[in-house]
């Protein structure tokens, strides 16, 4: 029985090690990103590490799950659902970091009214 | 046997049962014209299952980006209580085995049975792995009274209010045991002649052994760093973060205030009230009918949040890892009962993509929780 | 199966010189034969669609009781009836109205609307629709079924333990502190959230791959279209309903702090939570409604459809914005201000979509021959109600109006007239449409008229006074009110009673003619779509060869034959056509 007239892309043995060691090596990268104290980007430290997450996801479904070589419209399936994931945790986020000074206030203003003992 | 293009027959020529047919094509369902169809509906479907499965986890993450995003100081604290080592390990384990099943998918491909098998049963191996080091995580936390929520009870420096890491032990011996004697007779009903049985058993074996093995490297990277790991944090605390240390202290002060249902006074933000505008306006006893003024401190955001958020995320994870141990070893099955071949391999793939997704998800789940800075 | 044409329509008057009826051959009935077991554990379509159709109708039931009872309590003031009907005092008596509103709500939206159309008429339309023989994943479609049997149960027990009162809406602190058995609701509605997932996924799936040769997607049913565009709702917003509920399961079993303000839990991140699926819900709900009507017009106006392709699209483009609007259910929760404007400024966009299928449909009326049968006419009610349903929708949307608003009984009218008077009106409209088709039998088209007539009017004494109730300042869920209302709930509570009459005359039409019923013919209608191409009921297999796929709107080679008490495809005649 040969493959070789078969449609399904078969993904290569030296290409599945390679993902994995560099999905490996990314992962020591972002373990010393978030952990070293030579490497502090303050509020940058939070996004780098999310853009390697990135990375290491997308080397896994472009390669480990095919996406590179499949039906597009299996892709879009995936990126679809993360662009709503997108719009739910944005709509959150801005809807609730608007009241954060607000809120602050509040506290502020309650721990006054407790006075010294307060906390 | 043929390839699925040149296959064809007529749309009726099956019987309703849907096993008689088919010297040839034996996995075929009688709606699908052939088998092409049937693995794209199949693909499609589980990619579907997938994008499902993200929205189900958006929820946890969009809980955690406003939990963090207002309460950063809270997040930063609270992460020193996780051991980033495990973390890693972990993900490395996750890694190694999404490489595995990629393998599995590509040997299926190539009607390599053994590699199927062999592929499926390390797979499995290191979902076991990764559970044994999550349960090692999970008690040293709660004996710590690290829970979530209401349960909260983490107090530095206080001893150790529970010995629930002494369960590890015996879980460990009796894994290790059980596990090693299945695989055991599940090698001696492969040499009888019975792969099925002996591969499906060995599997459950190697699962269950692992689990073991697991815990064996979680108390041994625990005791090798937890020291690092559990002084840091009342310091780090203090000195890293001066710009907001008073608010780690306040944080740390209403964490050891331990937030029980009972004692909880007043829903502290403003907005709490007005969102109770639609509760059923007969019932009295709505929380918004307390006294107005608080007469303890205000509850806020602290530690105890963070862990609700990270016991959720994680432990539903490990429901998923458990839900892939069931369908790898369902897979396990198969492949010894001899059913896929480069023109059938459906199922291999499918549970393949699965089980890549569990991996995603804690590709995001390591950095979030313990990567925080 | 060889059936000899019949004789009787004279095609020599229709300028053919021979006989080019297709003749759909008579088979076995996909309802006759087997047990009880070959019903629960059938893996055909049709047969999953016709539990589904029973339990949903059953429910409707359940929900209907509820809700007479409500309206029953809201005739006077005070809180009476339900205080002497179980003995109560009356504060115990406003918990049980509480109760009442929750139920009613709760099983209406999870148990019966959601389903309604595409669970139950889709799951046997669908793969019809498709010329397949079933959907792509059977099994699944099963397992769908079955776990709404135990989300069924779960309410069931929640009704029975008593005392849940959060309103369907679950809202958190109340839902984390109050004492009825929510977690019980809850989980649920968890479990109805995945079988509503399995058949959406199904459904994808089933048009994606299954589709048969020659027909693209521009040559499929706007049934299809408008099922897609709900699964694609259904797969991306219920997993987050999934979660939430969960979270609150576990965050009042165990203590969890996400919700709860008092173990430092964000109330308002539940609303988001809630809404993100529960707007698109809305749609889950309103465009498989708006599928049916966009089926039944061209048919009953013999003449195709207008504006295909905008149809299409704006299904899918109601399914996207859909997702972006959900804030506008939380202006006055605590919502921040920008965000507030925001949503309400997108909640705008979403109203042109539908703006355009309403446009498209009476423009395939005009001039059309229009047969006034009795699914048309819920298709003529539809569209009216509907109408009203959204332009309020629109009051409700603007920001500031909304404030006024927010929890009046305007709120309750508007969701009633796109919820009942929109998707329960199209799901009759659909029930009486395929009804020969599903069940091989004729209804009585008089008595079913009337019902559809008394149910038009009695909707709109229901729910029309509750527009005038709510601009006045009249608060939803209470059980009692100012006297000055007294007048409106009257009204509202003698039409709802009328509107239940004309519901239970349609039922009684209906279930007749399963027992007394003419039989059916393949095609009563006319109508174009690939359902009607199989004998009445269909077979296990439905179609003994894949039918030919034309344009689903093109009534040109539909005659009536009188004699078969239908209509019957008289295939082109090339040599004529090719003249054309
Ligand atoms: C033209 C499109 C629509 C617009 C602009 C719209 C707008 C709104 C707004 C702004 C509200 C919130 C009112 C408030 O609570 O103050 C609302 C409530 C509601 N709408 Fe709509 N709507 C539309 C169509 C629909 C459809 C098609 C359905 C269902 C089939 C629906 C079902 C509901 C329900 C159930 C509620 C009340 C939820 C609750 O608080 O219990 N709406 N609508
Ligand atoms: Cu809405």
């Amino acid at each position: 029985m040969s493959h070789a007239d078969h449609k399904h892309h078969v993904a290569s043995l030296p290409l599945l090690w390679a993902t994995f060691f560099a999905l490996v090596a990314l992962t020591v990268l972002t373990v010393v990103m978030g952990t070293s104290d030579q490497i502090q980007l303050g509020w940058l430290d939070v996004w780098v590490v999310l853009f390697i997450a990135t990375v290491k996801a997308s080397l896994v479904a472009l390669i480990f799950m095919h996406l590179a070589a499949d039906k597009l419209f299996n892709g879009v399936v995936l990126v679809s659902a993360l662009v709503f994931m997108g719009i739910f945790l944005g709509m959150c986020l801005m809807d609730s970091s608007n009241y954060l000074a607000e809120q602050q206030a509040y506290v502020e203003g309650q721990q006054a009214l407790l006075g010294p003992t307060g906390s | 046997m043929s390839t699925a293009t040149e296959h064809s027959h007529a749309p009726h020529a099956h019987d309703e049962h849907g096993h008689g047919h088919g010297e040839h094509l034996p996995f075929q369902a009688h709606h699908f014209a052939d088998m092409q169809q049937q693995f794209e509906a199949g693909k499609l479907g589980i990619w579907l299952f997938l994008a499902q499965e993200v929205l189900f986890f958006a929820g946890l993450f969009c809980a955690y980006a406003v939990f963090r995003a207002n309460h950063p100081e809270v997040f930063h604290n609270a992460h020193y209580h996780l051991n980033t080592l495990l973390g890693a390990f972990n993900t490395i384990v996750l890694l190694a085995s999404s490489l595995a099943v990629a393998w599995g998918v590509r040997c299926a491909q190539l009607s390599n049975t053994k590699g199927i098998i062999y592929t499926h049963v390390f797979t499995l191996a290191c979902a076991s792995l990764f559970l044994g080091i999550k349960m090692v995580e999970y008690t040293h936390k709660w004996d710590e009274g690290i829970f979530w929520g209401a349960k909260y009870a983490y107090q530095a420096g206080a001893a150790p209010g529970h010995h629930f890491h002494a369960w590890l032990q015996p879980t460990m011996l009796v894994t290790l045991i059980a596990g090693g004697l299945l695989a055991v007779i599940g090698l001696a009903k492969g040499k009888a002649g019975k792969p099925v049985a002996g591969w499906t058993l060995g599997a459950i074996g190697v699962t269950v052994a692992a689990i073991g093995l697991g815990i064996i490297i979680g108390q041994g990277v625990n005791a090798a760093t937890s020291p690092a790991a559990h002084g840091a944090p009342s310091e780090h605390a203090a000195s890293e973060h001066s710009a907001s240390s008073d608010h780690a202290a306040e944080e740390h002060a209403a964490a050891d205030a331990v937030p029980t249902p009972d004692q909880a006074s007043e829903p502290m933000v403003d907005r709490s009230g007005a969102a109770t505008d639609s509760v059923p306006a007969e019932k009295t006893a709505g929380p918004d009918e307390a006294p107005a003024m608080p007469a303890t401190p205000p509850i806020n955001v602290t530690q105890a949040n963070f862990f609700s958020i990270y016991y959720f995320m994680t432990g539903i994870h490990a429901v998923h890892i458990i839900a892939g141990i069931i369908a790898l070893t369902w897979i396990v099955a198969r492949a010894a009962a001899n059913h896929f071949n480069s023109v059938y391999y459906g199922p291999v793939e499918y549970v393949g993509l699965y089980w890549h997704l569990v991996d995603l998800v804690w590709i995001y789940l390591f950095p979030l929780l313990y990567l925080i800075r | 199966m060889v059936t000899q044409a019949k004789e009787h329509l004279d095609f020599h008057s229709l300028g053919l010189t021979e006989d080019r009826r297709v003749i759909i051959p008579e088979g076995k009935s996909y309802l006759s034969g087997g047990g009880l077991w070959s019903w629960v554990f059938t893996l055909d379509h049709k047969r999953i669609g016709v539990m589904y159709l029973a339990s949903i109708l059953t429910f409707f039931l359940v929900g209907g009781i509820f809700a007479l009872l409500v309206r029953a309590e809201l005739y006077t003031p005070d809180i009476d009836l339900i205080s002497k009907l179980f003995g109560l005092d009356a504060e115990k008596a406003k918990d049980k109205y509480n109760e009442f509103f929750t139920l009613h709500g709760a099983i209406m939206v999870f148990l019966f609307i959601i389903p309604s159309i595409p669970a139950a008429l889709g799951n046997i339309i669908l793969p019809m629709q498709l010329g397949a023989k079933d959907v792509a994943f059977p099994r699944m479609n099963l397992a769908s079924y079955h776990l709404y049997v135990w989300g069924a149960l779960f309410f069931i027990g929640a009704l029975l333990m008593t005392g849940l009162d959060t309103g369907w809406t679950f809202y958190a602190p109340y839902s984390t502190t109050t004492v009825g058995p929510v977690a019980m609701a809850t989980l649920g509605a968890f479990i109805l959230g995945f079988s509503s997932i399995f058949t959406g996924l199904n459904f994808v799936v089933t048009v994606n791959t299954m589709r048969p040769k020659g027909m693209t997607w521009f040559r499929m049913p706007l049934f299809l279209w408008g099922v897609y565009a709900t699964a694609i709702i259904q797969i991306l917003a219920t997993p987050v309903l999934a979660i939430t509920l969960l979270l609150l399961t576990f965050e009042r079993v165990f203590g969890l702090g996400i919700f709860d303000p008092k173990l430092g839990g964000d109330p308002v991140l539940y609303q988001h939570f809630f809404w993100f699926y529960s707007h698109p819900a809305v749609y889950i709900m309103i465009l498989p409604g708006m599928a049916i009507i966009s089926d039944v017009i061209p048919t009953f106006s013999r003449k195709p459809i207008f504006g295909y392709t905008f149809i299409a699209y704006s299904s899918i483009a109601i399914a996207l914005l859909g997702f972006l609007v959900w804030g506008h259910h939380m202006f006055t929760s605590g919502q921040s201000p920008l965000a507030s404007v925001v949503f309400s400024a997108i909640t705008f966009s979403v109203s042109i979509p539908s703006a355009i299928k309403v446009f498209n449909w009476t423009a395939t009326m005009y001039k059309g021959s229009i047969h006034l049968n009795t699914p048309m006419c819920y298709a003529l009610s539809f569209i009216f109600l509907f109408t009203i349903g959204g332009l309020t929708g629109l009051f409700l949307g603007a920001l500031n109006v909304d404030v006024h608003l927010h929890d009046t009984y305007f709120v309750v009218a508007h969701f009633h007239y796109v919820m009942m008077g929109g998707t329960l009106i199209a799901f009759l409209a659909g029930l009486h449409y395929w009804w020969p088709k599903i069940f091989g039998k004729m209804y009585n088209e008089t008595w079913a008229r009337v019902a559809c007539v008394i149910i038009f009017i009695g909707f709109n004494w229901t729910f029309l006074p509750q527009f005038v109730l709510g601009t006045h300042g009249m608060p939803r869920r209470y059980a009692t009110y100012e006297p000055q209302f007294q007048a409106g709930h009257r009204l509202s509570t003698q039409g709802a009673f009328f509107l239940g009459s004309g519901l239970f005359l349609a039922g009684g039409v209906l279930l007749h003619s399963l027992l007394k019923g003419k039989k059916a013919p393949p095609n009563p209608w006319g109508a174009a779509t690939l359902e009607w191409k199989c004998c009445s009921p269909p077979t296990t297999q439905n179609f003994e060869t894949t039918p030919w796929v034309g344009f689903p709107y093109d009534y040109s080679d539909f005659v009536y034959d009188p004699n078969e008490e239908g209509y019957v495809e008289v295939l082109p005649d090339l040599a004529r056509s090719a003249k054309h």
